[in-house]
């Protein structure tokens, strides 16, 4: 090894000697036991905060969706009318964003919100045409088709609300018009 | 002298054609009106509204017109077998005391004006969801159409409102649809 090699390793591992004290005594104040602490003492674990009262985030409301009416308007359509008496949510102090209705796994109707608290929907703005079904399908024999629906409500700060349902129809099915045979 | 004329000539034509250029190139800016400052502007998940005033009116010194109330805008689709979904708001409702309202528009973004609803020695403009039972008839579309794979089209729509002192009030929002699944 050449004699400039060897100076330079040397300065150099006095500079990083010098390096890591420097560190050290940086780090000492954070090290620093408070009077009547042992050094074991500072080494153990910490002892836990003192619990936080939860942040109350203001609850969306359950969503208000009385009467879920199945109507037959018109016999021998086969159509049945499902409607509510009306629909209402409450975001607190947050804004509604959204509530759609879904009927059969299918959406039918989505309400936007335009920076409101709550949501109000009256009965002729929820009106959803669905086959009323023969007698029995739905399981009982007095009745027609069952529709299931869900409700949901979302508001600004991403909470939550929905509705699960079920409606019964009136049973009704499409007339049929037996055309007379005509021959030539 | 004569040669001096020529490039004079296709100098002066070049000149013009460039001023000519640029006219219709100002022409074909989508033009805000510039008459309307915007006073008052809230906006909140891709809705916003405003309130303006004429270009160089002391709307300090003014009532204000208030900011449209336009809740729950709806767009139903009554039968699924059908490509039809009808577009209503639960109500339209403004004020511009003491000064009268003149009208309230509705337009939407896709086809232009689809309601006016004029003033008459008003200070205050209602209109319910019931003064148009069926709403606005539109396509719902496919599914994704509007870029939410789980619903149709969406439509952009307009509210406007115009008071006797020149005060105007809009509001800007956008009505999600039910897709059409044949």
């Amino acid at each position: 090894m050449s004699h400039r090699f060897r100076i330079s390793l040397l300065i150099f591992t006095i500079f990083a000697g010098l390096f890591l004290a420097w560190g050290v005594v940086q780090a000492a104040p954070a090290l620093q036991a408070s009077p009547g602490e042992t050094g074991l003492a500072m080494l153990a674990t910490p002892p836990p905060l003192p619990e936080q009262p939860a942040k109350e985030l203001p609850d969306i409301s359950f969503i208000d969706s009385p009467s879920a009416s199945c109507t037959l308007p018109r016999e021998n359509t086969g159509v049945c009318l499902l409607t509510w008496s009306y629909l209402y949510v409450d975001g607190g102090s947050n804004n509604i964003i959204t509530m759609t209705v879904g009927i059969d796994d299918k959406a039918r109707a989505r309400y936007d919100g335009f920076f409101q608290t709550s949501m109000y929907v009256p009965s002729e703005m929820t009106s959803f045409r669905v086959p009323c079904g023969a007698p029995g399908v739905g399981g009982d024999p007095n009745w027609g088709a069952n529709h299931n629906y869900v409700i949901r409500a979302r508001d600004s700060a991403g909470l939550k609300a929905a509705n699960y349902g079920t409606a019964t129809c009136p049973a009704d099915i499409p007339a049929r018009n037996f055309l007379p045979l005509l021959t030539r | 002298m004569r040669k001096i004329f020529i490039p004079l000539i296709i100098a002066g034509l070049l000149l013009v054609s460039t001023f000519a250029a640029l006219q219709v190139a100002r022409g074909q800016e989508i033009s805000t009106p510039k008459s309307e400052v915007v006073i008052n502007s809230e906006s909140l998940d891709g809705n916003t509204r405003q309130v303006s005033a004429p270009e160089g009116a002391d709307a300090s010194n003014q009532p204000l017109i208030g900011f449209i109330d336009s809740p729950t805008a709806a767009c139903v689709q009554p039968d699924p077998t059908k490509d039809e979904c009808f577009l209503n708001w639960y109500y339209m409702s403004v004020s511009a005391d003491p000064n009268y309202m003149i009208t309230m528009t509705v337009a939407l973004n896709d086809f232009g004006f689809v309601g006016r609803y004029n003033g008459f020695f008003q200070t205050s403009m209602y209109v319910p969801y019931n003064m148009n039972p069926d709403g606005y008839k539109v396509t719902c579309g496919a599914l994704g159409s509007s870029g939410d794979p789980k619903w149709g089209k969406a439509y952009a729509y307009t509210i406007r409102a115009r008071d006797s002192a020149g005060l105007g009030s809009a509001n800007y929002g956008t009505s999600f649809c039910p897709a059409y699944t044949p």
